[in-house]
């Protein structure tokens, strides 16, 4: 009866997370016995390692697909596709991040053991198939973001900015286990196959409460993936935030909590697209709209680049809502291309910024002259921006044109157009580091030297022929996202 | 015709190499090798054209696979080029214009400390002009079309130096962005409608769904849409404001992309598409009046403009105007034709008129005068003296974009005008439009050769000796493209000349079938119209030619300083306030919206205005450092909830 029970938990089923666990284990084991001050090494060491362990594990489990823990989970081709993904942005961001932490002033081992761990929280994001499973999966990787927002505690925005992001999370968090619990109240379940189920049978007469609890969630959702009108701690957090933290965040949490979001409104609440259309129809126009409006005005190319990611998730909403297949796969052939551009311009905005402890760093002025003085580096940004900005050939451009050709398939002419009008506007800020690099003389009394590390060269070289290599020939990605979403529908 | 493909790979080696090499390497190689792999793209697009002659009209389509390039769900792409007699056309003109300003720009360019870096710009803008006209399909014409946008703007600001150029010329790229959302979109819907944005299954396609209902809602839009993408390449009302402030770059540059190639790609892109316009009448009614008011408007200001590249700028526009306007009225063959005429005379005028320039450059730093501008026309005068040969070169091109008889430009304007008094609608109109605009051409350059030329030097004292004629790699390319804008016209001569229009046969198996779709029959002229319609418009270029003779040799006037103008004249001088119109209407209401939606989105706003002064600061932790602005964690969770209540509210009420 035990050994039945056992075996109808499909534990082998989460092995790459039971991985993951052990791997935070040891790298806080190896933290303890390394002498003090010096543990960084080594724990990011075992980390890198850890993490390849996870994603060996990931592949040899690749055909092991089904539910676990009694339905708790669900293990398809859709959570082995961000399994893979998230593990390997939180790959590039440890490995890129040992020199970077001593700029930063924040040596110390938990930045790799919170990173670690918020791929865990990530994780059960993606695979949960139950909203309680859902909710503590947000809730680990979150504490996580919120102790790496604040890690630089010697510098006031990064406080700051924590604080915000912290006070405000702690608040949807309420919304969202209220949303669940108004769920539970008129489903009688939490998990997404019978919510599903409920709400096919009575979907016309459904009960203000239920459309309450799924207008909660939405919120959550929104807060998560830092949605207007709750995209308020995003600029501040990304911009206190070490710079490796806010490539991390802007790429990795954003696209646990998009995948989560897909599979409890495309599974869950499938039925209910035409009521929730208007809604998101809204909140995808003020997204895209306003992150652009308010990047135009920055002086900071750090925050132009968390402005526009409030954009970004803009374009992915438009995706989110043509509820189909096609909208999905487009979304997740987004956050792919966009945590490569954008990881590779934070990359490059780390080596040009002048001082890091300086809380108003990362002025356009310091590209001032760059395609002159480093031209590869230069070149590099080039193409992260063009990609950015969506100009063929270049990743960027087909993740945005499949996002828009779904949704003009799906009839929503009229949101396509604003995005590509949105996208047009973006050309200003985008190509105005463009033009510092390469058509403002260089100022050679006011330069900086630039921040060099081995590391972070090699991921920013690997990053430009990504960009291009997808750019040129898109359809082997885009087809690994169609067969990942396949499962879903 | 698999050997097409290194059309576009001589002169992607040629970049490459430049780029790696070019710093460490002289001048001339760098020059000389750049220039040769246009060459060799040229001699590739001769065998090109060659071997599509040798087939049967009928079979003049062959499409070359480089490889798959996109498989997802329904679409499915090649790199591809499609070559049909349009295609050969066009990469003849762009390689061979190419090739001859690439060997001017070795002279020109001489002594630039970014030497390598020009021709690696002017290498990648002929690769993606070339993917521009070979690309099969719709994406990869985009794809040609961005990169040519990119390239010229990179090579715009190859020379600025301060903020305020660099802000006028981000304009470019702005503005030809507005065009390209609406080609994005058209592409969109046509992909939505038809399944498909191959060339060869779009328009039977779109013949078959939109044969029966001609002028459809959906194909109007989308051909409008389209057109919003040509007037941003092609510098059509309203899109036109970019090009004349591209003229900051180089003058090879000028000529090269805002003359002779790049602009002519939204003509390009409509001709390619003609079997969407016909299905479209009213786009096709839209896309004349453009191109005719376009034609007009341009030249009326290039009247009054002084500075030599500016005037040639609005020419430009102007010209362009007549080939959209031959499209609006179907006859594509001869917006085409004059395309290539204007590629000739135009690109000539402008190495020309850099020619002017180089040498009163060369004058005025002999006598270090650095505030005098080498560009402006009250400079200059009398240069016929010191610089003969470059004065003819230019008399040549002015005969011949006037439309004076016997020269390249008379052919394919008297072409256009002649199809334009021919079609139904609003013919008339647009004819009438053009007939005007080639008077005022004709007076515009007239006076541009008779203040540069003629008269006396007015240039600083002393100067005068040093205006000596540019060397013989500058005057060289100019040459062979005299000859072609004198004989270039003899490939399209007009039917009462000649019954065997070659031009126009070679073109005709590429527009059949956007003929045949809506059952259109180009209308012929009478011989006795036609000859009419031709002393027409030959008065017309004389009556140009003759005002500005009297006005600038005959009364000797010279032109006025900018304060002495007044009414009209003014009005001319300042463009018609366009850019003071577009800057009030379209972006300044941009800035000053983004300004609001920082405010309000931003803390300050909702700090101010909700909770002044209250929880102000708090200090933070041991290590803080600044005082922390908590009461706004307070104002961002009031919007959060505000936006609850609104979702909720959205969704219960239901």
């Amino acid at each position: 009866m035990f050994d039945n029970l056992i075996a109808g938990m499909h534990v082998g089923r989460i092995l790459p997370e039971i991985v993951l666990v052990g791997v935070v284990l040891l790298a806080i084991l190896t933290d303890v016995i390394s002498p003090r001050g010096k543990s960084t090494g080594p724990v990011r060491l075992v980390s890198l390692a850890g993490l390849i362990g996870v994603l060996v594990a990931t592949i040899l489990k690749k055909d092991d697909f089904g539910q676990a823990f009694g339905g708790m989970v669900m293990i398809d081709g859709f959570t082995f596709f961000f399994r893979v993904v998230l593990t390997f942005i939180t790959f590039i961001i440890i490995y890129v991040s040992e020199k970077y932490i001593g700029l930063a002033k924040i040596r110390i081992a938990e930045y790799y053991l919170m990173l670690l761990l918020a791929l865990f929280g990530m994780m059960l994001m993606v695979m949960a198939n139950d909203l309680l499973i859902l909710f503590l999966g947000i809730e680990t990787m979150s504490i996580c973001l919120y102790t790496l927002v604040g890690m630089s505690r010697h510098k006031a925005s990064s406080n700051e900015g924590a604080l915000k992001y912290f006070l405000l999370g702690a608040f949807t968090t309420g919304f969202f286990v209220y949303g669940i619990a108004l769920i539970y109240g008129s489903t009688g379940s939490t998990n997404l196959t019978d919510i599903m189920v409920y709400f096919r049978t009575v979907n016309t007469a459904m009960p203000v409460i239920a459309w309450a609890g799924v207008g909660l969630i939405l919120i959550a959702f929104a807060f998560k993936t830092s949605l207007v009108p709750f995209h308020w701690w995003s600029p501040d957090a990304y911009e206190g935030a070490p710079t490796t933290i806010t490539a991390f965040m802007s790429t990795a949490p954003k696209a646990a909590a998009f995948a989560a979001f897909i599979r409890v409104f495309y599974v869950g609440f499938g039925d209910l697209s035409s009521g929730l259309e208007p809604v998101l129809w809204w909140i995808a126009v003020l997204t895209m709209t306003v992150g652009n409006l308010i990047a135009l005005r920055q002086d900071s190319v750090k925050r132009m680049l968390a402005f526009s990611s409030i954009t970004h998730a803009g374009y992915l909403v438009v995706a989110l809502l043509t509820w189909e297949q096609m909208g999905a796969s487009a979304i997740l052939f987004y956050l792919v291309v966009y945590a490569i551009m954008n990881i590779g311009a934070f990359l490059v905005a780390i080596a040009v910024n002048r001082d890091e402890s300086d809380e108003k760093g990362y002025s356009y002025e310091d590209y001032r002259g760059l395609g002159f003085r480093k031209p590869i580096l230069a070149f590099a940004m080039m193409i992260f921006m063009l990609s950015l900005t969506g100009i063929p050939p270049t990743a960027g451009f087909f993740g945005k044109y499949y996002i828009f050709s779904a949704a003009v398939k799906s009839g929503f002419v009229g949101l396509a157009v604003i995005g590509v009008l949105n996208s047009a506007v973006s050309v200003y800020y985008y190509l105005r580091v463009i033009i510092m690099m390469y058509l403002k003389e260089r100022d050679e009394e006011k330069e900086a030297p630039i921040f060099w590390a081995g590391e972070m060269v090699s991921i920013m070289f690997i990053c430009v022929v990504l960009v291009i290599v997808i750019g040129i020939k898109p359809d082997w990605l885009l087809s690994i996202a169609q067969a990942s979403v396949s499962g879903l529908m | 015709m698999d050997f097409a493909v290194w059309i576009v790979l001589f002169p992607l080696i040629g970049l490459l190499f430049n780029t790696f090499f070019g710093k460490k390497l002289p001048e001339k190689i760098v020059g000389w090798l750049a220039s040769l792999m246009i060459g060799a793209s040229f001699v590739v697009a001769l065998m090109i054209t060659l071997k599509l002659a040798a087939l049967d009209p009928e079979h003049r389509v062959v499409e070359v696979t480089i490889f798959r390039w996109i498989t997802s769900g329904n679409l499915t792409l090649d790199f591809a080029f499609l070559i049909d007699p349009l295609t050969s056309v066009m990469i003849l003109v762009v390689t061979g214009i190419s090739f001859l300003i690439h060997i001017y720009s070795i002279g020109y360019m001489h002594g630039d400390s970014r030497f390598h870096v020009f021709f690696v710009f002017l290498n990648l803008f002929v690769f993606f002009m070339l993917v521009l006209v070979l690309g099969n399909n719709l994406p990869i014409l985009f794809i040609g079309w961005e990169g040519v946008g990119l390239c010229s703007y990179l090579l715009i600001g190859f020379w600025w130096e301060d903020q305020k150029k660099a802000e006028a010329g981000m304009k470019a790229f702005i503005v030809n962005r507005i065009g390209d959302f609406g080609m994005l979109i058209a592409m969109f819907l046509l992909f939505y409608y038809l399944g498909t944005l191959k060339f060869t299954e779009m328009f039977p396609a779109a013949a078959h769904l939109w044969g029966h209902s001609v002028g459809a809602p959906a194909i109007t839009a989308i051909t409008l849409l389209l057109l919003l993408g040509a007037t941003g390449k092609s510098a059509q009302i309203p899109l036109f404001v970019w090009l004349p402030d591209a003229m900051a770059g180089p003058t090879p540059v000028s000529a090269l992309i805002h003359a002779a190639t790049m602009v002519t790609a939204g003509v390009y892109m409509i001709a390619r598409t003609a079997t969407l316009f016909m299905l479209a009448p009213t786009s096709m009614m839209v896309v004349a009046l453009i191109g005719g008011f376009t034609a007009l408007f341009a030249a009326t200001i290039g009247i009054k403009q002084m500075d030599i590249k500016k005037v040639l700028a609005y020419s430009t526009v102007s010209q362009l105007g007549y080939m959209v306007m031959a499209c609006g009225v179907g006859a594509f063959s001869a917006g085409i034709f004059h395309l290539m005429t204007h590629a000739f005379f135009k690109a000539l005028l402008f190495l020309a008129s850099g020619a002017v320039i180089h040498t009163m450059h060369g004058a005025l730093h002999k006598v270090h005068d650095h505030d005098t501008d080498p560009q402006d026309i009250r400079n200059m005068g009398g240069l016929r003296k010191y610089i003969p040969l470059t004065y003819w070169l230019f008399v040549i091109a002015t005969i011949s974009i006037s439309g004076l008889p016997g020269f390249a430009g008379f052919f394919s304007k008297d072409e256009i005008l002649a199809n334009a008094f021919a079609s139904e609608g609003v013919g008339y109109v647009v004819w009438g439009l053009g007939l005007v605009g080639a008077v005022i051409t004709a007076f515009y350059m007239f006076r541009l050769v008779y203040l540069t030329f003629h008269g006396n030097y007015k240039g600083p004292e002393g100067s005068a000796e040093g205006l000596k004629e540019s060397p013989p790699i500058m005057t060289a390319p100019l040459v062979v493209l005299a000859i072609l804008a004198i004989i270039g016209g003899y490939v399209g001569l007009p039917p009462v000349l000649s019954k065997f229009h070659l031009f126009q046969t070679w073109l005709k198996p590429v527009f059949e079938p956007a003929y045949s779709a809506v059952h259109y029959h180009p209308h012929h002229l009478s011989h006795g119209l036609e000859w009419l319609l031709i002393a027409v418009s030959v008065s017309a270029a004389v009556i140009g030619l003759f005002i500005a003779w009297l006005m600038y040799i005959k009364k000797g006037l010279i032109a006025k300083s900018d304060d002495e103008q007044s009414g009209i004249q003014r009005l001319l001088l300042k463009k018609y306030h366009v850019d003071e119109v577009y800057n009030a209407v379209v972006i300044q209401p941009l800035i000053d919206l983004s300004r609001y939606a920082w405010k309000i989105f931003d803390a300050g706003f909702i700090d101010n205005i909700l909770v002044n002064g209250t929880a102000r600061a708090v200090r933070v932790f041991g290590g803080g450092l600044r005082r922390m602005q908590t009461g706004i964690v307070g104002n961002y969770a009031l919007m959060i909830a505000l936006g609850v209540i609104l979702i909720l509210a959205a969704l219960m009420g239901r």
